[in-house]
Parts: C-alpha cells; sequence; structure tokens
C-alpha cells in the first residue's frame, strides 16, 4: 500500500509548524503580561485565554474524526487515509479536552471555591474525554487495518454524538458553568475590551495552526507506521513460505518409497 | 497581580509543557520513522 500525503504540501509543513509556535507564544505573553486585570475575576481570568481555544479545538478535532469516519464508511470515499486523518485528530482532541478539563478546574478553584463540580458541562466533557479515550484504545486491538478503520469509524461516529451534549448542556440544564459568552447576544457580560477580544482570537488561531501541523505529522507518522508493518508482515510471510517449501522438499523425499507412504499419510 | 496569580502560573505551565511535550515526542517519533522506513526501502 502506497500512502502519499500532500496536504498542507510538504515544504509549507516547517512554516505552519513555526506559526504555530508564534502564536502559542504571542497568547501566552498576552493573557499573562498585556490584557488588563478582569474587575470581577481579578486575574484568575487570564486562564480563559486557554480554556476557550482548547474548548474550541477538542469541538473541532472530534468533528474531524467525526467526518473523516464517514467518508471511510461510505464506500464510494473508503481509503485507509481517512482512518488515519480520524486517528490522529482523535488523538489531538483528547490532549484539547485534557488541557481544557485541567485548565478549567485551576479556573474553577478560585473562582467557584471548587476543583470539580457535577455540573452539566463538566459531566459530559468528562465523558466525552472518556469516550475518545475509548475510541483511541479501540484502535490499538488486533486485526487487519481495514478491520481497524471500520470498527473505529463507527466508534468515532457514535462518539461524536455527545459533542452538541457539551455544547447545549449550559443552555438545557442550566447548571453551575456558565453560558457561551463570545457570540451570546443575551448574555449580561461581553468580552468588550479590544485586547481580550484579541488575545481570545489569538489564542484560538494559534492553537488551531497547532492542530493542523501536529494533525499533518502525525497522519504521516501512522502511515509510515502501517507502512512499515506491512512490510515486516510480508517479508515474515515470505521467510515463513522460503523455509517450509525447504522443509516440504526435505520432507516429501521418504514418501517416495513405498514402505512409509502409509506412515506419512497417518502424520499428515 | 493577585492571590489567584499561582493557579494562572499553573494553568500556562501546564498548557505549555503538555503540548511542547507531545509535539517534541511526536517529531522525533516521525524522525525515527523515517529514518526506518528509508533504510529499509532500500
Amino acid at each position: 500500500m502506497s500512502v502519499d500525503l500532500h496536504m498542507p504540501p510538504r515544504r509549507a509543513r516547517p512554516f505552519l509548524g513555526f506559526a504555530a509556535l508564534l502564536g502559542v507564544a504571542a497568547t501566552v505573553v498576552m493573557g499573562l503580561f498585556v490584557v488588563p486585570k478582569d474587575v470581577a475575576q481579578g486575574d484568575a481570568y487570564r486562564l480563559l485565554f486557554v480554556h476557550v481555544p482548547a474548548a474550541w479545538l477538542s469541538y473541532l478535532a472530534f468533528a474531524v474524526t467525526a467526518l473523516a469516519s464517514v467518508l471511510y464508511l461510505v464506500p464510494r470515499t473508503r481509503d485507509i487515509r481517512w482512518d488515519y486523518l480520524a486517528g490522529a485528530s482523535a488523538e489531538l482532541g483528547v490532549i484539547f479536552t485534557a488541557l481544557m478539563l485541567a485548565v478549567g478546574s485551576l479556573w474553577g478553584r478560585p473562582i467557584w471555591g471548587a476543583w470539580w463540580a457535577w455540573d452539566a458541562r463538566l459531566t459530559t466533557t468528562a465523558i466525552l474525554f472518556f469516550l475518545y479515550l475509548g475510541y483511541l484504545a479501540l484502535r490499538r486491538m488486533g486485526g487487519s487495518p481495514e478491520q481497524r478503520a471500520m470498527r473505529s469509524a463507527i466508534a468515532g461516529l457514535t462518539a461524536f454524538i455527545d459533542v452538541p451534549i457539551v455544547h447545549f448542556s449550559v443552555t438545557w440544564w442550566a447548571t453551575l458553568h456558565q453560558d457561551g459568552s463570545v457570540f451570546n447576544e443575551k448574555m449580561q457580560v461581553h468580552i468588550r475590551d479590544t485586547s481580550m477580544q484579541l488575545t481570545l482570537l489569538l489564542g484560538v488561531a494559534a492553537f488551531t495552526l497547532l492542530y493542523v501541523y501536529l494533525c499533518t505529522q502525525r497522519v504521516q507518522l501512522l502511515a509510515l507506521e502501517e507502512g512499515m508493518a506491512e512490510r515486516e508482515l510480508q517479508a515474515a510471510i515470505e521467510e515463513r513460505v522460503a523455509r517450509s517449501g525447504a522443509t516440504g522438499t526435505a520432507s516429501s523425499a521418504p514418501t517416495t518409497d513405498p514402505s512409509t507412504s502409509a506412515t506419512t499419510a497417518v502424520g499428515v | 497581580m493577585d492571590q489567584n496569580w499561582p493557579y494562572v502560573v499553573a494553568g500556562y505551565t501546564l498548557a505549555v509543557v503538555v503540548l511542547a511535550t507531545y509535539s517534541i515526542w511526536l517529531l522525533r517519533k516521525l524522525a525515527r520513522a523515517r529514518k526506518t522506513a528509508s533504510t529499509t526501502t532500500k
């Protein structure tokens, strides 16, 4: 199987990685030192410049996994590369979800007075994290690449059901976690400060660039590993065939003797 | 800087460490895989 991946072009990848690195560094500097202190939350709100982009990126990563799973499941578009993309994106989604939960917990301690609450948003997000952790475990189970791709595609698509539940949990159940505040016109509090808006956008852009860069690298690694595993298997089969051919020739010699043919037949 | 600053520093440090560790692990593994693939195909 030959796997040729040119999205984004190979020459653009180092620039993409460099841009992601610059973006993340700029977000850290802006979030820690440039944006003003919040009137209500003090410095704790600075954590939201990591928490919110991580949350958006987890949605994006799992959406890409679901889309790639659909493209694998549809016979007309079936290609093993969609399986690589689904796996790579899910892995990054799990990392961003874990980061979102951890940073959210660090924000919750001073603002809510608790590291964790069994709130609708937090609980559904924890379920999402474990669903995709299970998806990654499922990918490591045995079987041929096609079998793995098929069962992973079904699992990846099924797990995505939780994403809209996570997103709308704040409006459906209205528990502790606040409603979305960036695009929500009904919210009483809006981010009005330009540097705050820019830092949030920068965080989202930087994390998106990092996601695209790491996802392409992960897809390439999966393709290379699968290619190597396939070559190793092919070499092992060829060696086995060659060895059995050699022993088969040696063991067939005595059967030419009529006195031993009955014993050979019983032995077989 | 207020009393919540340690939580902020912990959050940013965690994010940078997690993302940097994963990126380095991935790029090293990819470089090794490329090297192995180029030697086995020769």
